[in-house]
């Protein structure tokens, strides 16, 4: 059942992303002109492959779900490029967007929230057909055939979702994604809010509809253990900035960034030799985003900081293939990690 | 549970602990045990009564909730069950306390953060200035930065994990015997949790303080509890130490669980095993064994009746299970 990564790049991404940079204003004077600025996505850039999985992994408030909502459109972007298969996203005319956003879909956290609780849940799954002009003798069997893809039973479709469990949700919410055939889907954090027994039922249900439709997954999560599961590639992110980007056993072998050594080794594992052994902690708190620090973002935290680190911003390099690292001292870093 | 501890008395002895909610029995008549110094884990997912059970040893019910006849919760020799609210109020702060989920919520926002600490001191009957003196080397000993400072800030300027920190000072100011920590950690960032459970293990080991552990979080578990109780549907279904619980797990329904996590062997982009079913409301507990509509060796006996916690034949440590087949699960 194992799903081969594009070893070979291909030579035209689906996503592109480059120099994005999100900026919300705070603080309005009295005239309305903001006085300070929060730098949600602050400067980054990657590619999401055909069929891949790729993974944003960080703590609340680094931009991870900032920079899914840019891509969708849902937030417009201070400033940078977006490209879906070669195409940039801002420059074409209005009904050009939509019928590339509608290839483009999102499955938030909270099942709950997402479903209209009034709205029958086959209702809900056809809205977006309707939306986009499917004929109406199409859209009943096409919901029986959604519902039937995500697990549900067809006759499902005319309850309401308070009929339904959290898991259950999620797979409706799926259903619904999955009505434009997109070839992408952000998840963000699609199993956070589910208990524990029924995760697994949902990664297996965002697996294997990857194989059959050959979909790609932006997958936003802060859940390390699901991410190395699911994921193709995976990029750090710490206050705005990607500061280490690689295939994900590279990354959890070869593990360079210091944030993304204390992200992993921060959390808990379930290994009962590994307890009460000491890990490498940073010290203090997530500086404020509105006041974040000068050179790199993690220089207030890290154990390993140099003066260079508190006035220059470091470059991503690529330290080995396909591995890119957003620090000074990456160098020393490379070494593989006792991790694995 | 190691050998000396057998001989030494426990700090809490819950014995046929029951919690109704109206007429539905939510906590079923659970049984726990808790020595100086160590840390049991009470894990299961949500409305499994995990939560429930620890407010009925605070004395904190909700008002639809009550205690079932017959419970019995023992705090250092003294039966808990049925006390009024004025004994419970002398208990609570000094000889037991509890740590919630939700810093923010949890701290009273009109109030400097020291006030608080140092009021859980006085109304024990600590003179105010030694509770002053004692709430702010508290603060210190919680690892906040410039104590003297944040003694007189409101929750609102403070950051999560510093708020986290003050409840923690708040509990442990009046050097309780017992602490219970109700999910302390899921509120907050990865990075900020490993500094809170690191320091939940420090003090609790610098004051041999029992720590009762309310989580859904096997990581967290794995890091912190020295014994584990396994909760579904209002009943615990497997008690062990924490190493025998996650290396041999017995209960079918802790095999699946463990096994749906991926883990570091997990292959990656693999089918992983699953629970059938969802996590029943508790309107809708089966009769007999209430994990047997998601169990693969569900039988008639099952059904029929449910199975009691028992002793597996184990040299020296202490393995509970309550399952009809528990021969079989190794089969799984």
């Amino acid at each position: 059942m194992i799903v081969q990564s594009p070893t070979v790049p291909e030579s035209q991404p689906l996503i592109e992303v480059r120099h994005l940079k999100v900026h919300f204003p705070v603080n309005r004077s009295l005239t309305g002109r903001p006085r300070a600025w929060v730098k949600a996505v602050d400067d980054i850039s990657f590619s999401i492959r055909k069929g891949e999985t790729f993974s944003l992994v960080g703590e609340s408030g680094c931009g991870k779900s900032t920079t899914g909502y840019a891509l969708l459109g849902m937030l417009k972007p201070t400033a940078g490029e977006l490209y879906f298969e070669g195409r940039p996203l801002e420059s074409d005319d209005e009904e050009g967007r939509r019928v590339v956003r509608r290839q483009m879909q999102i499955v938030f956290q909270d099942p709950f929230a997402s479903l209209n609780p009034k709205m029958c849940i086959g209702e809900s799954i056809a809205e977006p057909l309707r939306a986009a002009g499917t004929p109406q003798e199409k859209i009943p069997g096409r919901v029986a055939d959604l519902l039937d893809m995500v697990g549900l039973h067809r006759s499902y479709a005319d309850r309401l979702p308070n009929q339904f469990s959290g898991g259950q949700r999620q797979r409706i919410v799926i259903a619904r994604a999955l009505a434009m055939q997109p070839k992408l889907i952000v998840c963000d954090e699609p199993v956070s809010a589910l208990d524990v027994s029924i995760r697994s039922q949902i990664l297996n249900l965002l697996l294997k509809l990857q194989q059959e439709l050959g979909i790609s997954y932006l997958f936003i999560s802060h859940d390390l253990s699901v991410v190395r599961h699911l994921s193709d590639r995976v990029a750090v992110m710490y206050l705005g900035h990607i500061v280490e980007l690689a295939e994900t056993t590279e990354l959890f072998d070869y593990t360079v960034h210091p944030y993304t050594q204390a992200l992993f080794s921060a959390i808990p594992r379930i290994d009962p030799d590994q307890k009460g052994k000491r890990r490498l902690i940073l010290q203090g708190d997530l500086p404020s985003p509105l006041n974040p620090p000068t050179g790199c973002p993690l220089c207030t935290r890290c154990p390993h900081r140099l003066p260079v680190c508190e006035t220059a911003l470091p470059p991503m390099e690529e330290i080995r293939p396909g591995h890119m690292v957003a620090c000074f001292r990456a160098s020393e870093f490379c070494h593989p990690s006792a991790r694995t | 549970m190691n050998a000396s501890s057998e001989t030494r008395t426990p700090v809490l002895e819950v014995r046929g602990l029951g919690v109704r909610l109206r007429d539905i029995a939510a906590v079923d008549g659970i049984d726990l045990t808790l020595y100086a110094g160590e840390a049991l884990a009470l894990v299961g997912e949500s409305g499994c009564g995990k939560s429930l059970s620890s407010l009925a040893v605070m004395g904190l019910l909700p008002h639809v909730a009550s205690l079932a006849q017959g419970s019995s919760i023992i705090l250092q020799g003294q039966q808990l069950a049925g006390l009024d609210e004025d004994s419970y109020n002398h208990l609570r702060g000094n000889r037991m306390s509890m740590i919630f989920q939700e810093p923010f919520t949890s701290l009273n926002p009109l109030m400097p953060v020291g006030a608080q600490i140092t009021e859980v001191l006085t109304v024990h009957g600590v003179p105010e200035a030694e509770a002053r003196a004692r709430a702010l080397d508290m603060l210190s000993k919680v690892g906040i930065p410039d104590p003297a400072v944040r003694f007189n800030q409101f929750p609102f300027e403070l950051s999560g994990g510093i708020c986290q920190r003050v409840m923690i000072a708040l509990a442990l100011v009046g050097n309780p015997t017992l602490l219970i920590a109700d999910e302390p950690t899921t509120a907050l960032d990865v990075t900020i949790q490993a500094q809170i459970l690191d320091l939940m293990r420090d003090l609790m080991r610098e004051r041999d303080t029992a720590l009762l552990l309310i989580t859904h979080d096997m990581g967290v578990v794995a890091e912190t509890a020295d014994r584990v109780a396994v909760m579904y549907a209002g009943r615990i279904v497997e008690l062990a130490d924490a190493r025998t619980l996650f290396t041999a797990p017995r209960h079918p329904y802790t095999r699946l669980l463990l096994e749906s996590i991926p883990g570091i062997s997990t292959p990656p982009k693999t089918v992983l095993r699953t629970i059938a079913g969802t996590v029943p409301d508790i309107r809708d507990w089966a009769e007999g064994c209430r994990f047997h509509p998601r169990c693969p060796f569900a039988s008639d006996d099952c059904r029929k009746a449910a199975p009691p916690l028992e002793e597996l034949p184990l040299d020296g440590r202490s393995h509970k299970v309550a399952c009809w087949h528990v021969n079989k699960t190794e089969l799984l």
